[in-house]
């Protein structure tokens, strides 16, 4: 009612929301949602297999084989999907889940790659990139796929 | 005969060589835009660093060349369905979010909210894995303090609904924002039914 109580409680609720969230979630970035076939996480010199419900991070590298499928649920709802013979490098992914703020670069090294865009993409159109080897693309959404076969 | 035979030869040499260096249709990188879940068609922007290309439509595409060069270029469903048919398949469900609406000064839920739950308990079951957000508000009307209180009985209401039906409490979290993150804009101690509600993100 009186507005120094509201901007102060507010001010509590807003700064409480992302700290409950980032104690809750550590490094995660997002959850791996389907697996087939050979498919490995790459984290720093770990090569981990992928596992429906492990978490995804900063950094990690999607592998597949030749059979090889991943599927992702990220925290700022986009999804990836990723077909055979396919590399996927998670190169940046800040998020503000208060503010529905933040900064998504992806790279598809080789592969087939879907792509759904989530709250990042809506923040701005400079805010979600994917490269490909020979190309950039910039992501104003919200659903695209995209190629790289440069053998 | 003989220039007849070197002739053909150069024919065939020729056609060898063109097909060696034939540009692939759809160049060595390949980027579609498609429309989403709800029809809508989103925009993607690629460039080479010099050329850009922008993707608005539905089945637009732009390639790279083997010169590095970005181009337009045709595609149609079965160029989708052919290259990209086993990530298409790996596609977790998309995240939804749902809206409830609440009887004023309770946490009991509408009947058509209530009818409107199993819609959410529906979509939950269909994921291999998820997590929930579940975030209670209230609109202007009271004090704010009773409303922060109100918000997170109303998210704690559908919380414990998910969970008497099965649903993992550990991957639930509750929300309250009270009357300060209002759906529809209104004056202090306005009474509106729409702002009275949970906003259930299930992904």
């Amino acid at each position: 009612m009186r507005t120094e109580w509201k901007i102060f409680v507010a001010a509590i609720i807003v700064g409480l929301l992302p700290a409950f969230g980032v104690a809750a979630k550590s490094d995660r970035i997002g959850q791996l949602r389907s697996v087939s076939g050979e498919a490995f996480v790459v984290r720093g010199d770990a090569r981990l297999p992928a596992v429906v419900g492990n978490d995804v991070q900063q950094q990690d590298v999607i592998e597949t084989g030749k059979d090889g499928a991943v599927g992702i649920t990220f925290d700022d709802n986009s999804v990836f999907s990723t077909g055979p013979d396919s590399n996927v490098s998670l190169d940046e992914f800040t998020f503000n889940p208060s503010t529905l703020k933040g900064s998504f670069l992806a790279k598809l090294g080789k592969g087939t790659l879907s792509v759904i865009s989530g709250d990042i993409a809506r923040g701005s159109p400079e805010a979600m990139k994917i490269r490909t080897p020979s190309a950039i693309l910039g992501v104003r959404g919200t659903r695209f796929l995209v190629r790289v076969d440069e053998k | 005969m003989f220039n007849r035979q070197v002739f053909k030869g150069l024919v065939i040499l020729g056609a060898l060589l063109a097909s060696a260096c034939a540009e692939p249709r759809l160049g060595k990188n390949l980027v579609i835009v498609l429309p989403d879940e709800n029809g809508k068609v989103g925009a993607v922007t690629v460039t080479d660093g010099k050329n850009e290309v922008l993707l608005d439509s539905a089945l637009a595409a732009a390639k790279v060349t083997t010169g590095n060069k970005v181009e337009s270029v045709a595609v149609t469903d079965k160029d989708v369905d052919g290259i990209f048919a086993r990530a298409l398949e790996a596609q977790p469900r998309p995240p939804k979010r749902f809206r409830l609406y609440f009887i004023r000064d309770s946490d009991d839920l509408t009947e058509e909210s209530d009818k409107d739950f199993e819609l959410v308990f529906a979509d939950v079951k269909k994921r291999s894995a998820y997590e929930i957000q579940v975030t209670g508000h209230t609109d202007t009307t009271g004090e704010e303090t009773y409303n922060a209180e109100l918000s997170i009985q109303r998210a704690e209401a559908i919380r414990d609904r998910l969970v008497s039906r099965g649903i993992d409490a550990a991957l639930i979290e509750v929300y309250g924002r009270g009357e300060w993150d209002l759906f529809i804009r209104t004056k202090d101690e306005f009474t509106e039914p729409r702002n009275r509600r949970v906003e259930v993100m299930v992904r």
